[in-house]
């Protein structure tokens, strides 16, 4: 299978990183709302999974 | 507008074989930031569209406020402050308190802003929560505060009664409440190998969070100790209690001499580690779970980890959490798991449950990493038992990579297009682990210990239907041939069979963990071996065979376990019986115990050749 060229699947996380907090603050609701709702929404599907591992596994 | 992080081809494939370097932990590290900006915006918004007030959303607003000014002076202590592990683990927690309805720890922001001010020397009034007797400074460390007067000595003043404390900065002085005044510059993480700096001997009721340095060739990692972080709270494990000034010290020498194991192999991106783990949190020790560590997709750059047993072991374990921050992060701006990826369940040989694709994956993803980890130690250790330890280990972990791909590629839609094409990647990375080259002591042990993993887990999760047990014993019965309709399709449920970890798995286990360990204990006998499980482990398979078929024809009730060391055993000496001892084992399991409760005694070795 060939690597994709483009991402197919939506990333969920927005790029802010050239956005002040003075300038995220004044940010509208539709903005970041459907990212916020996305991220939302798998975190209420399946928890925050966490990565255990014991190294005597029995 | 504003668009999403998106991976370049280049960087997406790194990660896909299971590498990356620090360009390609860049573009993680800038997506975790700005997920963490994101939850924070939700919040403002939450708080915003809070009516009235309290003391959480005044103290939300201040800190905010407070940011937003050091950010105009200091935009770099902004962003290492917000991309801290802590403050992801305090955004989803509160998220998702608002998600059941519960009140978040709004006022965590005025201590983030606190520590955000006080690093960047900007001066600031500001009201900081007190919690516990403690005003919090995420990644710096805690004040003792005391309301009772009457205590002054072991903790600072602040105002009766209240739940919170002025702090006012000139950007050089703090002064806390009306009483107390400290050095702004004091106020610093407690560094292990320096005991002058950060600690109450230095700075009165300043407790510095403890910070070990190790460096190796030419590489530093920093890593703060957190004992003290509520929100790492839902972690699977508790938190360590207090450490001790020993203590602290083993785990900076502990650090140091992981640090140098990982320098030593000489293969690891140690510049984008030490970018992306600044937190560590010591958990508490566990008898049933010797050595237990953690990661979790809400606090990008912490591990938990219980005191790793050696270095070797520390190091293997850092390599190993480091890979799920990493998918974590990708899985932030890739999803690779599809929706509903969740509900589908599957084997996963490193863990007792079955896992979900996004479980199975991440463990996939450590496992390729943690296999030629030993594949390069085994080149490196002088010790036999060090050089034994690495050849199972790089045996046991080699073999699941490939398994665990076509497990995941067989679970119906839980994967996205490029969930497909990235497990398809690491596959053809664990198929490139050569196999040739295992001593076979070595992939005999691996080979047990992973039979063993497989067997009990097969009799803990797989349900059989009730009406095929039956037609398949009936037909037992009636010496018809066990041909494949007959016998019933097997499903994953979890904990469909109750069977508690037995000392065989156990010793298995240390044996190819801890080798020195095991030998002592097997001598000593305390280990509360079965007398099968003994003959097994001293390598006489005919033996344990026979005592395992005694045991389940001795006892009325089900022993699960003992068949799974029958089955380990008789794999050995009946090689022709191996393939249905590793695939029917519940079948046969079921079938034994229909049988014997309506009062036919089936002899399990009879049962498995009818079933081969």
């Amino acid at each position: 299978m060939d690597l994709p060229q483009q991402q197919v699947s939506e990333g969920v996380i927005p790029d802010l990183q050239e956005v002040s907090l003075e300038k995220l603050a004044q940010l509208g609701d539709s903005v970041l709302a459907h990212s916020i709702a996305l991220y939302r929404e798998r975190l209420r599907e399946n928890g925050v999974l966490f990565n255990a591992f014991n190294n005597l596994i029995t | 507008l504003i668009s999403t992080h998106r991976l370049p081809p280049d960087a997406l494939a790194e990660l896909a074989a299971g590498h990356g370097d620090r360009r390609v932990i860049a573009h993680l590290r800038a997506a975790q930031h700005s997920k963490h900006l994101m939850l924070l915006h939700a919040l403002a918004k939450e708080v915003a569209a809070l009516g009235a007030n309290s003391p959480g959303t005044d103290a939300f607003r201040s800190g905010y406020d407070l940011l937003t000014k050091v950010q105009a002076e200091r935009p770099d202590e902004v962003v290492r402050l917000i991309s801290l592990p802590q403050v992801g683990a305090w955004a989803h927690d509160c998220v998702v308190r608002l998600d059941q309805g519960l009140t978040p720890d709004y006022g965590y922001l005025a201590m983030l802003a606190a520590a955000a001010a006080l690093r960047a020397g900007a001066g600031f009034e500001l009201d900081v929560p007190i919690s516990e007797g403690q005003v919090r400074l995420p990644g710096l460390g805690y004040l003792t505060v005391e309301t009772n007067t009457d205590n002054l000595a072991a903790r600072a003043p602040a105002p009766k009664g209240e739940a919170s404390v002025q702090f006012s900065s000139n950007g050089e002085d703090l002064t806390v409440g009306s009483f107390v005044h400290l050095r702004c510059e004091t106020l610093r993480p407690a560094e292990v190998d320096k005991p002058n700096v950060g600690n109450v001997e230095s700075v009165k009721w300043w407790r510095g969070t403890p910070l070990v340095r190790t460096t190796a060739a030419g590489y530093t990692w920093n890593a703060l100790l957190e004992l003290d972080e509520n929100h790492f709270s839902r972690l699977p494990f508790p938190v360590a209690a207090a450490l001790t000034t020993e203590e602290l010290k083993r785990w900076q020498d502990r650090a140091q001499a992981a640090w140098l194991v990982l320098a030593r192999q000489n293969k690891w991106p140690l510049d984008a580690f030490a970018d992306v783990v600044s937190v560590v949190v010591p958990l508490a020790q566990d008898a049933d779970a010797d050595f237990v560590s953690v990661t979790s997709p809400a606090a990008f750059g912490a591990i938990a980890t219980s005191w790793p047993p050696d270095p070797v072991a520390m190091a293997e374990m850092l390599i190993h959490e480091f890979q799920h921050l990493k998918l974590s992060a990708l899985l932030d701006m890739v999803p690779l798991v599809a929706p509903g990826g969740g509900k589908s369940l599957g084997y996963a040989p490193w863990r007792q449950d079955p896992r979900p694709a996004g479980g199975l994956l991440q463990g996939m993803y450590a496992h390729l990493a943690v296999a030629r980890f030993w594949d390069i130690q085994r080149g490196l250790e002088d010790d036999p038992d060090d050089l034994f330890r690495a050849q199972v280990l790089y045996e046991r972990w080699r073999r699941t990579i490939e398994s665990t791909a076509d497990t995941l590629l067989a679970m119906d839609d839980c994967l996205t297009l490029e969930g497909v094409w990235f497990v398809e990647k690491l596959k053809s990375q664990g198929r490139m682990l050569e196999a040739e080259s295992v001593p076979p002591s070595a992939r005999e042990l691996a080979e047990e210990t992973a039979l063993d993993h497989w067997l009990t887990w097969q009799v803990r999760h797989i349900e059989l239907d009730p009406a095929g047990v039956a037609r398949t014993a009936v037909a037992y019965l009636s010496g018809e041939s066990s041909d494949q309709g007959i016998q019933p399709p097997g499903r994953v449920q979890a904990y469909i069979r109750q069977v508690a970890p037995t000392a065989r798995s156990r010793m298995l286990s240390m044996r190819q963990c801890e080798p020195k360990r095991f030998r002592q204990m097997h001598a000593s006998g305390e280990s509360l071996l079965s007398r099968g499980d003994g003959f097994l482990l001293d390598g006489n398979a005919c033996e344990a065979s026979e005592a395992y078929r005694q045991e389940i024809l001795a006892d009325a009730g089900p022993l699960p376990q003992s068949w799974v060391g029958l089955a380990i055993a008789a794999s050995r000496v009946a090689p022709s019986l191996r393939n249905a001892f590793a695939t029917r084992l519940p079948l046969m399991f079921e079938l034994h115990h229909y049988l014997a409760e309506r009062g036919f005694a089936s002899d399990p070795m009879d049962l498995a050749a009818w079933l081969a």
